[in-house]
């Protein structure tokens, strides 16, 4: 598979979740690479790591106002720190099953992880540059990540 | 074949037939055996009638003696008289029932037997009257006198009868009892013939039903077995379709799906296959409507009998075909199949359907590209290094500096937030734009490779502007082919690096590749530099959307040593003028000027100095504060400074390194592309650079250049 | 007839090249060239003057087209076998050449062996 299509593959899976998970869809922004400095680092993270035929970072990562108000729209009323992990990491692990579904046995992919802060750095290989597809949502701004080599 | 059939038939037939001989001829055997029994029997009771009867004639001797005595006597003979009576009537009555159970015995027609039973009939009549003749006196046969009792006439006459019975008595015995004896010997011998026979036939008759018996069973278990053979070959079928990788399925003359296929089939295609549906049903979501005519049109003529097979594989329009797999939630997912069928021929000899294989040939599709990829990758870095070496490693550093800062800037112009399809196109624009410079200094550096690289990428975008809708997701084919772009510029940057360490100073690598292959290639991959000023200006103003006509003059009389530097030098001046200097067409219709911009190229000997290169453009001039503001938020000038800088000063920011950056996106905000690597190229050279400009009216960029080999230092002129 | 060359070819290929290549390649002991034709027309006429029972047939010609030759062989002898040998350019093209009648396809460029073993075939049916 090349990169191009794998990309595709994560960015359908976080557009979908927003098509059903949240019954309302999202809109992608145009995907560019983060160059010099990491790419920018919301509220949560929600990460995948994938070794095999490609080694690198997948992450999700959105601020907190915008996951709140997901929360609202799937019904949800507690706001906490807990349920706010939850979600995002919900949204990695359509990410982790949509590459193990796609990608197949050349990749490993690792069980989803989740970081708070926006001051966190999330390691990649210094030699790969990564794409950045912005996702937005009503007024909010997330950020898909794919930092593969 | 007909000889296989017949096989066939027979072995389905012979069980019935050998079960239906087993009744018929159990049937035979118990109505032979009960009649032959029945005869036996009858045969025996006749035996055992002559047997007693052969007592007969001795008791008829002694009744008569009783007879003959009781008459000298002169007690009462009425008693054995009846039993004489008696005995004959039962002898009568005995030998009537010999008959019947000879009848019945189906001796009868036995010869032997009916001449004995003859001799004993003819013995019997002439014994029987004598024996009558005793019974026929009625009344006592004596009188009474007074010196005792004395034969009256029916005495005398009863005893002459009496007495003539027992003078035939011994010949009687003897024909009778002899008749008897010899009936009841030829009744034994029969007897026994009949027992032996019926022996011998329910012998052979049991032998003949075990042996249809076995036949039976031999029959009964060879098609159990059969069966058995039946189902595990029924159960081994379903293992292979259940294991083989490749689809199989079977199509009648209708392509109509056969009742089995194998399991890969459903996961293959992606959908339920099912019996009797067609096959053009099942491939009609996967290709196109045109290839599905073609196929079915190529489908049916395998039933062709005219056809030959083998001779038709290449046209089958399904061998390999690439087929999009909408999956829920992921999109879509391309594969690469690959059909193949051959003709079943059955038993009969007719080919009854046609055995269809299919195959997810993505894989192996993937490799083989790969392959052709990198072998073509490698034959490209081969041109690539080739080409590499023609440029000085400066001007080749020059071109990866520029060339990164043109792909910072297209993802710079990605990074922008804008989202509604005006911007994204205006965003295609932009980055067209960026890579559309990088592909045209690689072709002005003779750089094909490169170019070619480039170019891939403007595809895409030319591809995407075609659209006739656009979003985010349409560029991550764009963002993707930046990155590798990126990297093999990257790359380049490395092999430039290096070679700047080995070259001299503004030298190709003359000294590393031997002189005639350097000049050959050089001498083949040259164009003249008028036509490939041309080039560029054309290109660059149709993908700027603005008119331009270039006029050259005094290039040819460039001299050698600098004719590589001026080419890159010009490359890159004409391209600015055309991008940054010429205003578009409306905009020069506006200001009075005529649509079509001119940008004039020239070189000229001064004298004993040296020459001048010039480049010119009628279009809006320098920007002066634009520089001033991008050089004060740079940091190339303080605020200071800036307020004091003269005009001349301001033009020059331009060259300094670092004035152009990814930041500038939008068209207008600097001179744009790597001036300062034209700068630098100009002062390797020994050379100076001189700027003539007026708001509205023209740029001019004059580029004096020493005598080769004289020293001129480097300055810059205003 | 020639008895121990029971099988007739006969050549329609409007390039010369192509004519020579495949006179040179036949090497079967059972086949017999009985001539080459350059276009559709030409073929029906060495047809009927020599009656071949073995074609190849290019399918794009000058005056009348290797489809409308085949069409045409067939109708006057159904039993002809004809081997249409084409640049695949267009299988469907190919397909309704297989269409009208004839029996086999081989592809441009082939070998020397390619051809041989596509006359075998065509000869065994």
């Amino acid at each position: 598979m090349s990169l191009q299509s794998e990309i595709g593959t994560f960015v359908a899976a976080v557009l979908n979740y927003f098509d059903t998970a949240v019954q309302q869809a999202a809109v992608v922004g145009t995907p560019y690479l983060a160059l010099g400095k990491p790419p920018e680092v919301f509220d949560y993270t929600g990460m995948i790591r994938i070794s095999g035929k490609r080694k690198g970072v997948v992450y999700f990562t959105a601020p907190k106002g915008m996951l709140s108000v997901m929360l609202m729209r799937m019904q949800e009323t507690d706001m906490s720190d807990a349920n706010l992990r939850d979600l995002v990491g919900e949204v990695a692990n359509t990410l982790s099953g949509n590459a193990r579904k796609d990608f197949g046995r050349n990749f490993i992919i690792s069980t989803p992880s989740v970081v708070a802060g926006s001051s966190t750095t999330i390691g990649y290989s210094p030699d790969t540059r990564p794409i950045v597809v912005p996702i937005d949502w009503r007024a909010y701004h997330a950020n898909l990540v794919v930092c593969l080599n | 074949m007909k000889r296989r059939r017949y096989d066939i038939d027979f072995a389905q037939i012979m069980p019935i037939l050998v079960a239906t001989m087993f009744a018929a001829v159990l049937t035979l055997l118990l109505t032979l055996g009960i009649q032959r029994a029945a005869q036996l029997q009858s045969a025996s009771g006749a035996l055992q009638l002559a047997s007693e009867l052969r007592s007969l004639p001795q008791y008829f001797a002694t009744e008569l003696t009783l007879v003959q005595r009781g008459l000298e006597s002169r007690t009462f003979v009425g008693e054995p008289i009846d039993d004489i009576a008696t005995a004959r009537d039962g002898f009568d009555k005995a030998l009537a029932r010999i008959d019947r159970d000879l009848e019945a015995a189906g001796l009868g027609g036995n010869a032997e037997i009916q001449r004995i039973r003859g001799a004993l009939d003819a013995a019997w009549q002439r014994y029987s009257p004598l024996l009558v003749a005793t019974g026929r006196h009625k009344g006592t046969p004596y009188a009474d006198t007074l010196t005792g009792s004395r034969l009256n006439s029916t005495g005398r006459a009863l005893k002459a009868d009496v007495d003539e019975a027992l003078a035939q008595q011994e010949a009687a015995t003897r024909d009778v009892g002899g008749a008897l004896k010899d009936l009841a010997t030829g009744l034994q011998n029969a007897v026994g013939d009949r027992g032996r026979s019926l022996r011998t036939f329910l012998v052979i008759g049991a032998a003949v039903a075990a042996l249809l018996l076995a036949l039976m069973l031999y029959f009964s278990l060879r098609s159990r077995r059969a069966a058995a053979d039946a189902r595990r070959a029924e159960r081994q079928v379903a293992d292979i379709l259940g294991t083989v990788r490749e689809g199989l399925f079977l199509l009648d003359r209708n392509l109509a799906l056969g009742a089995v296929h194998s399991a890969s089939l459903t996961r293959i295609l992606h959908t339920e296959v099912v019996h009797g549906s067609s096959f053009e049903e099942l491939l009609r979501p996967l290709v196109p409507a045109k290839t599905l005519a073609t196929a079915m049109k190529f489908v049916n003529l395998l039933w062709k009998e005219k056809v030959h097979e083998d001779l038709i594989d290449t046209v089958n329009p399904l061998s390999q075909i690439e087929v999009q797999f909408s999956r829920a939630g992921s999109g879509a997912e391309s594969r690469h199949l690959s059909f193949a069928f051959k003709r079943v021929k059955s038993a009969g000899g007719q080919g009854e359907h046609l055995l269809g294989i299919v195959t997810d040939v993505t894989d192996r599709v993937q490799i083989a590209r790969e392959l052709e990829q990198s072998k073509a990758d490698n034959l490209a870095q081969l041109d690539l290094v080739m080409q590499l070496l023609q440029v000085p490693g400066a001007q080749l550093q020059a071109f990866v500096r520029d060339s990164d800062m043109a792909l910072r800037k297209g993802n710079a112009i990605l990074k922008q937030p804008g989202r509604e399809e005006s911007e994204l196109r205006s965003k295609l624009n932009g980055v067209f734009r960026e890579v559309h410079t990088i592909k045209g200094e690689a072709g002005g550096l003779g750089l094909g490779s490169v170019a070619a690289r480039v170019h891939q990428l403007e595809e895409s975008l030319a591809a995407l502007r075609e659209r006739k809708t656009l979003d985010g997701n349409d560029f991550i084919p764009i963002v993707v082919k930046l990155d590798e772009l990126m990297s093999y510029l990257g790359g380049v940057g490395q092999f430039a690096d290096r070679l700047a360490e080995v070259q001299p100073k503004g030298d190709t690598l003359k000294s590393v590749v031997p002189p005639l292959l350097a000049n050959q290639v050089l001498e083949a991959s040259e164009p003249p530099l008028e036509q490939l000023l041309a080039q560029v200006v054309s290109e660059t103003a149709s993908a700027e959307a603005k008119r331009v006509t270039l006029k050259c003059r005094g290039l040819d009389a460039i001299p050698a040593p600098y004719r590589r530097a001026a080419k890159d030098i010009l490359i890159h001046m004409a391209r600015n003028a055309v991008v940054h200097g010429i205003e578009a067409p409306d905009a020069r219709l506006a200001a009075s000027k005529p649509d079509t911009a001119q940008v004039r190229v020239s070189f000229e000997a001064t004298g004993n100095d040296g020459y001048v290169l010039t480049v010119e453009d009628d279009g809006q001039g320098l920007p002066f504060e634009r520089i001033l503001d991008t050089a004060l938020r740079k940091g190339l000038v303080s605020p200071a400074d800036a307020a004091r800088m003269e005009r001349p000063a301001v033009y020059g920011l331009i060259f300094r390194p670092g004035f152009s950056t990814a930041e500038q996106v939008t068209e207008h905000a600097g001179r744009g592309v790597g001036l300062d690597s034209v700068s630098q190229t100009v002062r390797s050279l020994g050379g100076s650079i001189g700027i003539a400009t007026t708001d509205g009216k023209f740029t001019r960029f004059r580029m004096k250049l020493p005598l080769p080999g004289g020293k001129l230092t480097a300055t810059h002129a205003a | 007839m020639n008895a121990a060359r029971p099988h007739r070819l006969m050549i329609v290929d409007d390039s010369n090249i192509m004519r020579r290549k495949i006179e040179r390649s036949q090497e079967l002991p059972n086949v017999e060239i009985v001539g080459s034709a350059g276009n559709g027309r030409e073929a029906l006429e060495l047809h009927a003057s020599s009656h071949p029972t073995l074609v190849t047939m290019d399918l794009t010609m000058p005056e009348m087209d290797g489809i409308e030759c085949v069409e045409q062989l067939v109708g006057r002898d159904p039993d002809i076998r004809i081997l249409v040998i084409s640049a695949l350019a267009d299988k469907a093209t190919a397909i309704e050449a297989l269409e009208k009648g004839a029996s086999g396809f081989l592809c441009k460029p082939f070998t020397e062996r390619q051809l041989n073993d596509a006359l075998v075939k065509l000869i065994e049916g």
